[in-house]
């Protein structure tokens, strides 16, 4: 009896790590995504100040 | 150029922000929020003014107070990015905003970024933009405005020209008279900053009257805050001018009925007393001091307490030991621990104020008597403060009153109280030095190895280790341990059983040679012992010390020790001597 209500407490506890890690992930996820989109961004803008530069020369 | 045309607007940067703000993880939002500066790189110093700032002035507000907080920091960092100082003003709109909302951190730090850019921008847009904006929020309908606005004054005032000088005192007033007491305490706290930047007639005939409504206002809140005015506002004016207007403030709080605002008045005393100035401090102060020592209040006699070694300092030899010290007799039998506690903390200092003889006539008394103290907190305060005394009455007659109190506190027959002193040997052996702790309390700490108690023997063998740390390896070669080692003769098992106990503690400070030299035989003797608790304790004490030992006296000395335990009849015996032997 005892044994049992460990392994439910046990598993439990497993479980809500799990769950946390996977929410972690899913913060790391979006996060890099935000980041990706952010170089892109940057990105652009410094292609248009070339262009710009290049039709000035 | 078509692909980059339907690219651009993905990758507008605006479109970026907007998407990553959707966001509903609020952590996500926060890192948006602190790479705002990205996003103004982006779109540069002209789009960020024209773009980024209206739409962040238009829809982030909504966000939770956390984000706002970012935000309002960050808007103060983004100077550069909106093309320098001279156009900083379109970052005042958004900023006016974040100053009324309702949560207390995020108009602090949008406070914080509106001082920042007033320092910055020039004198032309201050005078356009900034006071205008000053004046709104002062005059706003919500209280949350108005309060922000108190914290603008002190930056502003120095830039002003005279006309907008007056009225900036005038708004300041208004505020110092408003109607909810959020207010009036905002416009306290920053009351002494803006009164050091104004002119000093103004001060005089301005700021004084404001600063005696807000002293006197009904809610106690408001008047404590004007007690650190009174330091501020003093160090401004003439001795005259402060007997005037600032004194009768000052006497007023220390009787104040409220036990917040006098609890403030002791705990700013020594500002206080500097900025009034010694005259007046003898003069009139002293009075209210003495009437702050005898509070009904435990929180402010704490507090006083805590000062009498400033506020002595300050006053001749005569005037302390007239005014001060009857009090500070009171003190000493004070119903509250706390007060005590704080008393013993302070009154140490006292002894180089009132030189040799007059400590040893007024204060030893007093010292003697918290050190008997039942509250160990202010046993440990008047310890751990004994050198200052020892510098001005000498070791020698500081030995001779104290010791006493000590000896007698470790001979107590309550063995709480004598574990209590064996607590501060160490502390106590630092502090006197080395020949004073040979002379008089060595023989103290062996006779606590004999204690009838045990735990009083764990607490003085481990006594003895820290001892070892504070005078080195050589003293405890010399003094310590051949007294602990000769307690293995002892007819009664416990007593031999405290000598084990003092090798594995000291054995991990004194290193390799002294164990080996005079440890390991003793050990070898005690293997033989009559009873079987000493000799599995004799196994357990060699696991300590094997680790510590050279693996060639390991082999030879030790290792045929511990197979004759293990061919003992005993089976704890055999037990401890086989996890010895592994270790081997």
């Amino acid at each position: 009896e005892v044994d049992r209500a460990h392994w439910i407490s046990e598993k439990a506890e497993l479980t809500n790590r799990i769950l946390k890690l996977e929410s972690e992930r899913k913060l790391f996820e979006s996060h890099k995504f935000d980041l990706c989109r952010r170089v892109k961004m940057l990105e652009y803008a410094l292609q248009q100040e070339r262009l710009k530069n290049n039709s000035l020369l | 150029m078509a692909s980059i045309n339907t690219e651009s607007d993905d990758y507008h940067p605006i479109v970026i922000l907007i998407d990553e703000l959707k966001n509903e993880d609020i952590q996500l939002r926060l890192n948006s929020i602190k790479k705002l500066q990205s996003i103004a790189k982006a779109l540069g110093p002209e789009r960020t003014r024209t773009e980024l700032i209206p739409y962040l002035q238009d829809s982030v507000l909504e966000d939770e107070d956390e984000v706002l907080v970012v935000l309002s920091e960050e808007l103060g960092n983004l100077i550069e990015f909106v093309g320098g100082a001279e156009h900083a003003v379109c970052l005042l709109p958004p900023l006016q905003i974040l100053a009324g909302a309702e949560e207390l951190v995020v108009r602090e730090k949008a406070v914080e970024s509106l001082c920042k850019i007033a320092k910055e921008i020039p004198t032309s847009s201050f005078e356009e933009s900034f006071l205008p904006l000053l004046f709104s929020l002062s005059k706003a309908d919500w209280f949350t405005s108005r309060t922000s606005a108190c914290g603008l004054f002190t930056v502003s005032y120095p830039r002003a020209n005279a006309e907008m000088k007056k009225s900036l005192r005038k708004t300041f007033g208004g505020l110092c008279h408003d109607d909810t007491p959020m207010v009036k305490r905002a416009a306290a706290t920053n009351l002494g900053s803006f009164a050091k930047q104004i002119e000093k007639e103004s001060v005089k005939s301005e700021i004084l009257p404001l600063f005696q409504s807000l002293s006197t206002d009904e809610q106690d809140s408001v008047r404590l805050l004007g007690v650190e005015n009174c330091a501020l506002l003093g160090s401004m004016l003439t001795n005259e001018e402060n007997i005037q207007f600032i004194l009768p403030t000052i006497k007023a709080s220390s009787l104040d009925k409220s036990w917040r605002v006098r609890y403030m008045v002791a705990r700013l005393l020594k500002e206080l007393c500097e900025s009034m100035g010694t005259e007046i401090t003898k003069t009139e102060l002293i009075g209210a001091f003495v009437k702050l020592l005898k509070d009904t209040e435990a929180e402010v006699r704490t507090e006083a307490s805590l000062r009498i070694a400033d506020v002595c300092s300050l006053l001749t030899k005569e005037m302390n030991i007239k005014t001060i010290l009857p009090c500070v007799k009171d003190l000493v039998s004070d119903s509250s621990q706390h007060v005590r506690a704080a008393l013993a903390q302070v009154i140490m200092s006292l002894a180089p104020i009132y030189g040799k003889e007059d400590t040893l006539t007024h204060l030893l008394e007093l010292f003697l008597h918290l050190l008997k103290d039942d509250f160990p907190d202010v046993r440990l305060n008047i310890i751990s403060k004994l050198d200052q005394v020892s510098k001005v009455i000498g070791i020698e007659m500081l030995s001779q009153s104290l010791l006493p109190a000590i000896v007698e506190l470790a001979e107590d027959h309550q063995w709480r109280v004598r574990l209590a002193i064996i607590d501060y040997i160490p502390l106590l052996a630092s502090q006197l030095g080395v020949e004073f702790f040979d002379e008089k309390l060595g023989n103290l700490c062996m006779t606590w190895l004999g204690d009838p108690v045990f735990s009083i023997r764990e607490a003085a063998t481990n006594n003895l280790k820290k001892l070892t740390e504070v005078f080195g390896v050589d003293w405890a070669k010399n003094n310590i341990i051949p007294k602990v080692l000769s307690l293995h003769s002892h007819p009664n098992y416990l007593y031999r059983m405290t000598t084990l106990f003092s090798i594995s503690t000291l054995s991990t400070v004194v290193g390799g040679d002294v164990i080996s030299s005079s440890m390991v035989p003793l050990l070898a003797k005690m293997v033989s012992d009559k009873v079987p608790n000493i000799r599995f304790n004799v196994a357990k004490t060699f696991q300590t010390i094997i680790p510590l030992l050279d693996s060639t006296i390991v082999q030879s000395r030790v290792k045929p020790l511990l197979v004759k335990l293990h061919e003992d009849t005993d089976k704890d015996v055999k037990f401890y001597a086989s996890q010895a032997l592994q270790l081997c």
